[in-house]
């Protein structure tokens, strides 16, 4: 008969080690804090306060999803975030926090839940916040491409119908000697990149493409999102040299 | 370009005299400080210590925060910060330091300026100050952060704050 393969327990034991790095708990008095495997935006592991209650357990964020927020200021975007969030997991706004009342075999969901949903509306309002970044970049796009091209041949919040039909709306437009070029301004979070692909891409179907160009603080700070901006237009960066900005308009997709 | 920044970091600063922590919120117990700081007699405009712990959990969980305005927007920037025994456990860097190794900080770490600040595109990087240093010497108690808090932070006096009034560990 066949034995089973002699492991190597330094593995396991590896990552035994490492698991207790990425969760971990502490407790206060009745309350514990469990630290998740969940990162908030600027790298603060998701946090979830387990106390008694009369149904069992109230497992919460302990308010620190308010605390991510106030951080920058952030923080009246809570009351207008947390029902939305709270309904999700069907749980209940408990002052400046969400929460769950829960028996003891929902406590490992629950926990899972409340942490999820943290880290999802911190995610979100903080992409609000860089989306206010964005409109910053494309203000100062503006004034680059009137210096560049001349105040003439630039026009702002340009929209353009693509051939599914939809109408877009650019940040800035150049019309230039029988063609006209697309620039906007795009920040680094998940939904500003996407949404200017699709745009992008579609635009590229017509039949006569304007070039599309991407204006991004930086590429590297891209990451991933770089190359998926790439497959769809130009990418520039917004401190680039004007001569970047007229060899953009060059090419097309 | 310098950091504009660097100068209200880097300065010697003074917190109004009348500088203390608020009453525990009723809702969950947090505890703040929201100052402006003085550089050489002038309160500098939007500039701002914030500080905040919670009243169940004495000496722990502590941050201080240097931070300013941002023209046209309600939020703040934050410029400095330090966490002191956070109860979230640490911090996980955004990626691999230059040269470094990619690791999670466990406990008490320090946001620094340089770390945060592109100098090529003269700003702040997004998101809150992303990257953490682990704090060399871990304060042992509350005198002793704010002790740190003075150096790091350059806030002659700072330890007109006082200490928090946190409930007394059960």
């Amino acid at each position: 008969m066949a034995s089973n393969p002699v492991l190597d327990p330094r593995v396991s034991d590896a990552v035994q080690s490492a698991m207790a790095e990425l969760i971990s708990c502490q407790s206060w008095g009745d309350s514990t804090f469990v630290s998740m495997p969940l990162y908030y935006p600027n790298g603060t592991p998701v946090t979830v306060k387990v106390e008694p209650s009369l149904r069992g357990f109230r497992v919460s964020d302990g308010g620190m999803i308010f605390r991510e927020l106030e951080q920058i200021g952030a923080e009246r975007y809570f009351g207008r975030n947390a029902s939305t969030f709270a309904k999700e997991i069907d749980g209940i706004v408990l002052n400046r926090s969400i929460g769950l009342e829960i028996t003891l075999d929902e406590l490992a969901a629950a926990i899972a839940d409340v942490a999820d949903v943290a880290c999802r509306m911190v995610s979100k309002i903080m992409s609000k916040v860089v989306g206010l970044g964005e409109a910053e970049i494309a203000e100062h796009l503006f004034e680059r491409l009137k210096i560049v091209f001349g105040e003439g041949k630039v026009e702002k919040d340009f929209s353009i119908q693509a051939p599914s039909t939809k109408t877009w709306e650019v940040d800035a437009v150049v019309h230039l000697d029988g063609k006209d070029a697309i620039f906007h301004a795009v920040s680094n979070h998940h939904a500003s990149v996407y949404s200017t692909s699709a745009m992008f891409h579609d635009i590229a179907l017509k039949d006569r493409p304007p070039a599309t160009t991407a204006v991004v603080r930086s590429k590297e700070e891209l990451g991933p999102f770089y190359n998926i901006l790439a497959q769809a237009g130009n990418v520039i960066e917004e401190a680039d040299a004007n001569n970047v900005y007229e060899s953009a308009v060059k090419w097309s997709v | 370009m310098p950091n504009p920044y660097l100068t209200l970091v880097e300065s010697w600063k003074d917190l109004p005299s009348i500088v203390s922590w608020s009453e525990p919120d009723p809702t969950d117990g947090e505890m703040t400080i929201f100052a402006p700081l003085e550089i050489g007699n002038v309160t500098v405009g939007s500039f701002a210590l914030r500080a905040a712990c919670y009243v169940d959990r004495p000496e722990s969980d502590v941050r201080f925060q240097l931070e300013t305005g941002i023209p046209g927007q309600r939020t703040r920037l934050p410029l400095t910060r330090i966490d002191w025994r956070p109860i979230s456990g640490g911090h996980k860097q955004p990626k691999k330091p230059e040269g470094g190794k990619r690791i999670i900080i466990k406990g008490s770490h320090f946001h620094a300026l340089e770390d945060n600040w592109i100098e090529r595109e003269q700003r702040m990087r997004e998101n809150n100050l992303p990257y953490a240093q682990a704090l060399e010497s871990d304060p042992a108690n509350f005198k002793e952060l704010l002790d740190l808090v003075k150096i790091r932070f350059k806030i002659n006096n700072i330890t007109s704050i006082g200490t928090p009034k946190w409930a007394a560990k059960l």
